[in-house]
């Protein structure tokens, strides 16, 4: 019984937590850079990862797919894909990060704006956690999906 | 022989005389009483007695002459005793000894004390088959007058025998007669008899051919009820039925219905007064059974009321009732039956009155039927809507059940569906990743089409030539001979965190407030290094490009950057 309510708690109940939270942090990150496209694609540039062809492409879309699966992953919608997704782009930017800080660049995080803080190991430490956030969120199922709302839909036709 | 021949003549005359005496009498008490006179003189016998019976009944006639009368009537009172005693074959029932006269000797005879004294000849003859005699005689005068004289001689036991045969005769037709005479009385009163029996026959016949009428009647009033099914008409028929069968001019009969308050009445020979409504019919009703046996309302119950002139008089009746009758079907329906007065006016007859009886007995079993069949039709007719309803919502019930298959299986559809969307919610998808990816890539590039603050999608510096490059040697050399001016194009950060050294600060985004600074006085002529390239900008190329713009002769691009300075060992910042 205790089992399962810890198990309840830390698996449901904190998914349902980590979903809001990261749906949050995505759509809050994607809004400036969706508004000022010409600053973010010199962010992307910063890096010195994407090759200089692609570097405007990936500014227009990226936070798009931010504003999209966040939006989704607080919805509850296609949340194992989305949370996939996002653990996959949190994965690039640890990389990304991670060459920069061991190239020493002198650049900002551009995580939400232009005018970030400097990036530093604790950026990294950040990406990890909210990459082990979607991890979580991607294996336990969580409560207040609006696609639950046809599972249950559904039980009650059934009763 | 003279004498022989005068006795003869006189035995002749006495018969011949004995005969016309005895020619025309009829009755036997008067041939015996004549025989014995007649016979006692010519044989001489002082007294006589005869006796006619009837050995089987022991009855008779005895008569006597020359008897004191006590001694005559104690012989009349001996009348069975002498027939005992000289009929001894009576019992033999008119089967008598074949010879008629029999002569009996005094002492052969068992009781001399039955006759009197010196009657000594004693003849016994039959009459006919039922009838006997005894002729007793003497004593005989004699020949010479002193009497008490012995046996008959020869001649006179003739006589006496010719004597008898005439008065075997003479008895005979004087029996014969009295049994026709007996006979003819008989006949007549049986004629009478049948007379009579004819008459009683004849009243008999007209009674039967009342009943036959009434039967026949009542015969074809059941023919024709069994075609009525309604209590009206049945009382029509049968009101119709009675006052012909029984000769009467009016009637009436009413059933009267508790329950259903309501009265069937027929009438005839009579208008109606009022009868038909419930108050007066239940007033009639009501007095018919108090006049009635009836005690209580059993069903199926008749019985007549007594004295109806009386006792419904007062009930708006329009005829005088002369025979009624209370009928009772059961605890709420009840009737009566009255019947006026027959067309020949006499009263019926308590048959006739046991017959209405049975009659009206038999009119409850056909009300009866008729309403029992009127509460089958009603149930008939109930069930029968209530059939059609039951077939009406089996039919909606059918067209339900098709409604509810059809919702059913789309339930199920959209229960698969759902089901599928939920599996699929729970599981990771490349497709979706796909979708989502271009949903991503559709918005971002239409939006960016739309924004003012839209970028290019290929930077402009890609789209123009190459700028002239150097290497580092010779832009070493360059700085040092011909005082060439090392610009940094890369930002402020990468600037302040390593450059060439006396390299100028010239980023893109910055370059007119900076170059207006920094460049305004430097000669057109003087030879420019640019250096700051990555994979992802060119920014070198990009101010290379802005500085020719300007109109500066001598624009170089390092070739790779601050590495090969930094390669080569040339002196960096900080």
């Amino acid at each position: 019984m205790r089992k399962d309510l810890w198990r309840d708690v830390f698996g449901r109940w904190l998914a349902l937590a980590f979903r809001f939270y990261l749906g949050g942090v995505f759509v809050y990150a994607s809004v400036y850079k969706i508004g000022y496209a010409a600053e973010f694609a010199e962010t992307v540039a910063s890096y010195q990862i994407v090759p200089a062809l692609a570097v405007n492409a990936v500014a227009l879309v990226l936070p798009w797919l931010e504003l999209i699966c966040g939006a989704m992953l607080v919805a509850g919608v296609r949340v194992r894909t989305v949370s996939a997704i996002l653990g996959a782009l949190l994965v690039v930017f640890c990389i990304a990060v991670t060459v920069n800080l061991l190239r020493e660049t002198p650049i900002d995080c551009g995580c939400f704006h232009t005018l970030d803080e400097r990036m530093t190991w604790m950026t990294l430490v950040r990406d990890l956690t909210w990459l082990g956030m979607s991890i979580h969120v991607f294996f336990f199922d969580s409560p207040l999906a609006l696609e639950r709302r046809y599972q249950s839909t559904l039980k009650e036709i059934e009763t | 022989m003279l004498t022989e021949l005068e006795r003869k003549r006189l035995s002749l005359r006495v018969l011949l005389e004995t005969a016309q005496e005895l020619s025309g009498i009829l009755q036997p008490r008067k041939i015996m009483e004549t025989f014995l006179l007649t016979a006692m003189g010519p044989i001489g016998a002082m007294r006589g007695v005869a006796v006619l019976a009837r050995p089987a009944g022991c009855e008779g006639m005895v008569l006597s002459r020359g008897l004191p009368p006590a001694e005559a009537e104690a012989l009349e009172q001996r009348l069975p005793d002498i027939c005992d005693a000289y009929f001894p074959y009576r019992d033999l029932d008119g089967d008598f000894p074949s010879s008629k006269i029999r002569v009996i000797r005094r002492d052969q005879a068992g009781s001399d004390s039955l006759l009197p004294r010196g009657m000594d000849i004693l003849l016994c003859f039959n009459v006919d088959e039922s009838h006997c005699g005894l002729l007793a005689l003497g004593p005989l005068l004699s020949a010479d007058g002193t009497g008490a004289g012995g046996e008959l001689d020869a001649d006179s036991s003739t006589l006496l025998h010719s004597l008898l045969h005439l008065l075997i005769g003479a008895l005979r037709g004087a029996l014969a007669v009295s049994n026709i005479r007996q006979l003819s009385v008989d006949l007549g009163r049986k004629n009478d008899r049948l007379t009579e029996a004819l008459a009683t026959s004849q009243a008999a016949q007209r009674g039967l051919d009342r009943r036959v009428h009434q039967l026949s009647a009542i015969n074809e009033l059941a023919a024709e009820m069994a075609h009525v099914h309604d209590v009206q008409g049945i009382l029509d028929g049968f009101l119709l039925t009675v006052l012909g069968a029984f000769s009467v001019n009016c009637g009436m009969v009413l059933v009267l219905d508790r329950l259903a308050h309501s009265v069937d009445l027929a009438l005839r020979g009579a208008p109606d007064t009022g009868l038909s409504g419930y108050a007066a019919a239940d007033v009639l009703v009501y007095k018919a059974f108090l006049a009635s046996g009836a005690r209580s309302v059993a069903p199926l119950t008749v019985d007549s009321v007594e004295n109806p002139a009386v006792a419904l008089a007062g009930c708006g009746l329009p005829f005088e009732g002369v025979c009624a009758m209370y009928f009772s079907l059961d605890r709420d329906v009840q009737g009566v039956l009255v019947l006026g007065e027959t067309i020949s006016g006499e009263a019926l007859e308590s048959e006739d009155v046991q017959m209405v009886q049975a009659q009206v007995g038999t009119l409850m079993g056909y009300v009866l039927g008729a309403r029992h069949l009127a509460t089958i039709t009603a149930l008939n007719e109930g069930l029968k809507s209530q059939n059609e309803e039951l077939t009406r919502t089996v039919n909606e019930l059918t067209e339900a059940r098709q409604t509810i298959d059809l919702l059913e299986r789309a339930g199920e559809r959209v229960r698969s569906f759902l089901h599928a969307e939920g599996l699929r919610s729970k599981r990771f998808s490349w497709l979706d990743c796909g979708v989502i990816l271009v949903a991503a890539m559709l918005l971002g590039f239409l939006f960016n089409l739309a924004s003012p603050n839209g970028v290019p999608l290929v930077p402009e510096h890609l789209k123009r030539p190459p700028s002239q490059t150097v290497t580092a040697q010779k832009a070493r050399e360059l700085q040092q001979s011909d005082g060439a001016l090392i610009v940094d194009a890369r930002p402020q950060a990468f600037f302040d965190q390593r450059r060439v050294r006396g390299a100028v600060n010239l980023t893109p985004a910055l370059f007119d407030m900076v170059y207006l600074m920094r460049f305004a006085q430097v000669p057109l002529s003087t030879p420019l290094i640019v250096y700051g390239g990555n994979i992802s900008r060119r920014w070198d190329e990009e101010v290379a490009t802005k500085l020719t713009a300007r109109e500066h002769e001598r624009v170089l691009v390092l070739e790779d950057g601050l590495s090969s300075w930094e390669a080569r060992g040339y002196p960096v910042e900080p």
